[in-house]
């Protein structure tokens, strides 16, 4: 199997790739409540897509049509251009991973990785091989003859990986594959599963509540807001670049002025902010008229902080350090302008705690880089 | 492989054909049989067997004649021998399913708490008595109860009475074998209620300053009232018609409902005042039925076993 | 836990238990009483033991019962397990209250109820369709499934809402047709039930007195029946010797279901 570098693969900017999974305008109702709302989406083939949200977003239920375990009250599902709407589970070319593994406990890991090929009635000894392989790939060959509760946590994750991969499905769902595990296990596992993904090379989508998660694994994410896509992108564009308040909010933390366009051109905007203290100048176009009320933010480890005023007048302002959040590697500065306005700044330790220039009460400049910040839409 | 047609293909993978054995045999054999009783309540005593006459008849000229008979109710209703049996019966669960839960309630909330080692075990030995004969175990109380059986031989050799006490053919011999025998009906669904509630809720409220009697009765007792319900009514309700225990240990004194329609039906041979008496019954005993129905319906544990 | 609370507890149920097993302790050991009387112990003896065998009416009784024991817990099971199926697992259906309430009614019912109103309908269906012809072993194999199969439903329904769906949907989503899902994953895990349903169902039936002697037939008089109709008339040590017979059997397959069903976890 080609083994596809993540770096190589952008099929989304290429206007003349065919998306592999395409899911268009579905909706889905539970008793006259809207759970998934209008979501059109196109996944192309070997790209690992996470889908991110809030729990109660939707999320689950969108990964559970594609399953085949819900049918969509409104809309289309194509895999590799076929029509699966209204296919059963057991008839789609789609595989999961349970967030429970759901692992049969009656069985043991041999056997649980051979029930999928078993329904598919293929010989012996290819069934054999696969099996050999697949076990392999996860390092479980040496627990085949193991049951589920001999096993611990991440070795159950292997196994259900396994199973659901041993049948070389088109797509791959995953549930919060990693939710049941403790952090350590989780940021290790994070990895293998990337690694896994890219050496066998099947489209995989992720539903998970853990935005680190998905932004170390993901190739594309795609952000939920009650059961719709409110953006899809990739890791860095969504950090970025978010269209909108709520996915600003929900990926990391940003400080937010708001604010009254007074001067617009192709390529900048100015914003007069009383709650910034300053002129706020955004240096990327952004259709905005003159006079409307808008929103600028700036993430926190994009402001620096100085004891002595700024060269330039523009995003630049000052108020007291309120309070610091030392996290160890960072410190989080809460500073509070004049206007009442607590705007977080996250700088690196570079120095010991004791050596720190600046503390408590201290009078501090915070200033940004124009191109650092971004114009958000409400 | 077989071709089959599609709609009947996609019969079979619709898994609702399972249900249809059940379903049929829950009609055939649990309402028809009501809506039969409810039909020979409002018919005539006959000579002849069956010895009931029809609803429904052919006279001549091809004239249908519906004839119901409400005789058999006003006949219950006018007999005080009846009116006092149902009173007796409804009394006597009630007392019963009331001892049942005062004594079962500290035995499973002791089988809760105690720990897992021995929980199963004990909770075995609950479960025994629930799987052993009812009718031997009303029986082995004869032996006790009896004039010259085991309790009173035993008070008269220590010699606190001097003559044996009257105590088979009594209601307390009653109650006490409906106890005896339907303690598990009780303890079972109790022990699966308190068995879910979370200990640290009880340590919650000693952390909240609640005494140990408060805690137990504002935290422990609210949430496992869907096991004493429920297991009041599988006391009450099979024990309202109960038969075998009065017939045992009751005597010719005990009136319940249940030994007075088996007599109406072996003995009489009435059988359509047999028939006016269980629907009669059913009628007292539906609104506790549909409360059963309704825990059913939730899911509300019974057994847990 | 608070010490005078646990002291409580702890007499209760001592108490508890006595009461329990006071009773059945009486009937074995007074079954090996060499005397016919049932209160005065005259010395041990295994004679009572000795004349069941010889008792003709209560063997041929004893293997009614137990064939109707066994046919009934057997439909009873598979009956009870569809049932439960339908009921935790379908969804809403068409029907359904109805439905539950009569798997499940049967367990609560008076028995003189269930009782007076299945021999109405062997009646009837007799009258009507000639079918069944009289009554005996079929007929309360009938009532007896119908009573078992609310047990046993309870029971796997129990077990099922226990069960973690996503094993059914992963099977399923393995490429599993809902039928091979059934038995290939839902059968295997719900097998401890089904062992103590049958269980369960097979000592209801040996046990029961009041649904058999309405609807059966002359010389289908099952053991219970006969028991009740000799203990009627006062004690016997005879019956006390069946009882001790009994009481182990029950004890020997309870104890048995019990360590299989703690074995697999």
């Amino acid at each position: 199997m080609q083994r596809l570098k993540r770096r190589d693969l952008q099929p989304w900017q290429d206007p003349k790739a065919k998306p592999y999974i395409h899911l268009e305008g579905v909706s889905k109702e539970f008793g006259g409540h809207v759970v998934v709302d209008d979501v059109t989406l196109s996944i192309y083939q070997g790209e690992f897509f996470a889908l991110l949200g809030p729990s109660g977003c939707g999320k689950t239920t969108l990964l559970r049509m594609l399953a085949g375990f819900e049918a969509p009250s409104q809309g289309k599902i194509y895999i590799d251009g076929v029509d699966v709407t209204r296919r059963p589970a057991y008839d789609r070319p789609v595989n999961m991973m349970f967030q429970s593994y759901a692992l049969f406990p009656h069985m043991t890991v041999e056997k649980n990785v051979a029930f999928g090929l078993k329904q598919e009635g293929i010989s012996a000894a290819e069934m054999k091989e696969r099996i050999r392989d697949v076990l392999h790939l996860v390092q479980m060959e040496k627990f085949r003859a193991r049951y589920p509760h001999q096993l611990s946590g991440g070795q159950r994750q292997r196994v259900a990986l396994a199973r659901s991969l041993v049948k070389r499905p088109k797509l791959l769902l995953l549930d919060e594959p990693l939710a049941a595990l403790d952090k350590r296990l989780r940021e290790q596992t994070q990895f293998e599963l990337v690694n896994i993904q890219e050496e066998v090379g099947v489209t995989f989508i992720m539903v998970t509540h853990d935005q680190e998660e998905a932004m170390t694994m993901a190739s594309r994410l795609g952000i939920m807001d009650h059961g719709r896509l409110s953006q899809i992108g990739t890791p860095n564009e969504i950090y970025e670049y978010p269209h909108s308040e709520y996915v600003a909010d929900f990926i990391g933390s940003i400080n937010k002025f708001e604010g009254r366009v007074i001067e617009e051109d192709s390529d900048h905007l100015l914003v007069e902010s009383e709650e910034a203290g300053c002129e706020l100048y955004v240096s990327h176009s952004t259709n905005a008229p003159i006079g409307a009320q808008v929103k600028v933010a700036i993430r926190p480890e994009k402001v620096m902080i100085a004891t002595s005023p700024p060269e330039h007048q523009r995003n630049a302002t000052k108020g007291i350090v309120k309070d610091i959040g030392y996290l160890g590697d960072v410190s989080i500065y809460h500073v509070e302008l004049s206007s009442g306005k607590i705007v977080l700044a996250t700088q690196p330790n570079l120095v010991r705690l004791a050596e720190r220039a600046v503390t408590w009460e201290d009078e501090v400049y915070l200033f940004w880089r124009a191109e650092n910040s971004i114009v958000l839409s409400s | 492989m077989i071709h089959l047609p599609s709609k009947l293909r996609r019969f079979l993978s619709t898994p609702l054909w399972a249900t249809v054995a059940p379903y049929g045999w829950g009609l055939l054999f649990c309402l028809i049989p009501f809506l039969i009783v409810l039909k020979i309540s409002l018919s005539e005593l006959k000579m002849g067997l069956p010895p009931y006459g029809p609803l429904v008849e052919w006279v001549e000229e091809g004239l249908l004649v519906i004839r119901l008979h409400l005789g058999n109710y006003t006949f219950i209703g006018t007999d005080s021998l009846y009116v006092l049996s149902y009173l007796e019966a409804l009394t006597i669960a009630l007392i019963s399913t009331v001892t049942c839960l005062l004594i079962g309630y500290p035995m499973a909330y002791g089988l809760a708490k105690a720990s897992p080692s021995v929980r199963a075990p004990l909770l075995m030995l609950v479960i025994l008595p629930f799987w052993t004969s009812f009718l031997l175990r009303a029986y082995a109380w004869i032996g006790i109860l009896s004039p010259h059986g085991l309790l009173n031989t035993a008070l008269i050799k220590v010699g606190l009475i001097h003559q044996p006490l009257v105590l088979l053919d009594t209601h307390f011999a009653t109650i006490l074998g409906i106890v005896y025998c339907y303690l598990p009906f009780m303890i079972l669904p109790l022990y699966a209620s308190l068995e879910k509630i979370d200990s640290s809720l009880l340590e919650a409220a000693y952390d909240l300053g609640a005494r140990p009697f408060q805690a137990f009765w504002q935290v422990v007792v609210p949430l496992s009232l869907s096991g004493v319900i429920s297991g009041s009514l599988l006391v009450f309700i099979p024990a309202a018609g109960e038969f075998v225990i009065p017939e045992l240990l009751g005597g010719s004194q005990t009136f319940m409902i249940g030994k007075v329609l088996w007599n109406e039906f072996f003995t009489n041979r009435d059988w359509p005042v047999a028939a006016a008496l269980a629907t009669v019954l059913l009628a007292f005993l539906l609104i506790p039925l549909a409360i059963f129905q309704r825990l059913q319906e939730r899911q509300v544990r019974l057994f847990n076993a | 836990m608070h010490r005078t609370l646990s002291l409580f507890l702890k007499i209760w149920m001592t108490l508890g238990y006595g009461f329990l097993y006071f009773p059945i302790l009486t009937l074995v050991v007074f079954s090996f009483n060499a005397s016919p009387q049932v209160t005065v112990w005259h010395g041990f003896s295994t004679q009572w033991y000795g004349s069941l065998l010889q008792d003709t009416v209560l063997i041929r009784s004893a293997f009614v019962s137990l064939q109707v024991a066994v046919l009934s817990a057997t439909l009873a099971v598979v009956l009870g397990t569809l049932a439960a199926v339908s009921l935790v697992r379908f969804g809403k259906f068409r029907g359904r209250g109805l439905f539950g309430i009569l798997t499940t009614a049967p367990l609560v019912m008076p028995e003189v109820i269930t009782g007076l109103s299945l021999l109405l309908l062997f009646v009837g269906l007799e009258q009507t369709f000639g079918w069944p012809k009289g009554r005996g072993i079929l007929t309360i194999t009938c009532a007896h499934t119908t009573l078992c199969m609310a047990y046993v439903t309870i029971l796997v329904r129990e077990r099922l809402a226990d069960m973690d769906l996503s094993l059914e949907e992963a099977a399923l989503d393995l490429g599993a047709r809902p039928l091979k899902v059934f038995t290939a994953i839902t059968l295997p895990l719900i097998s401890p039930s089904l062992v103590s349903g049958w269980l369960l169902a097979f000592a209801l039936s040996l046990d029961d007195v009041v649904l058999a002697s309405f609807v059966a037939g002359p010389g289908s008089s099952t053991l219970p029946m006969v028991i009740f109709s000799s203990i009627r008339f006062g004690i016997t040590p005879q019956i006390n010797a069946l009882a001790t017979l009994i009481i182990t059997g029950v004890a020997m397959s309870v104890g048995i279901a019990g360590w299989l069903m703690h074995r697999r976890r």
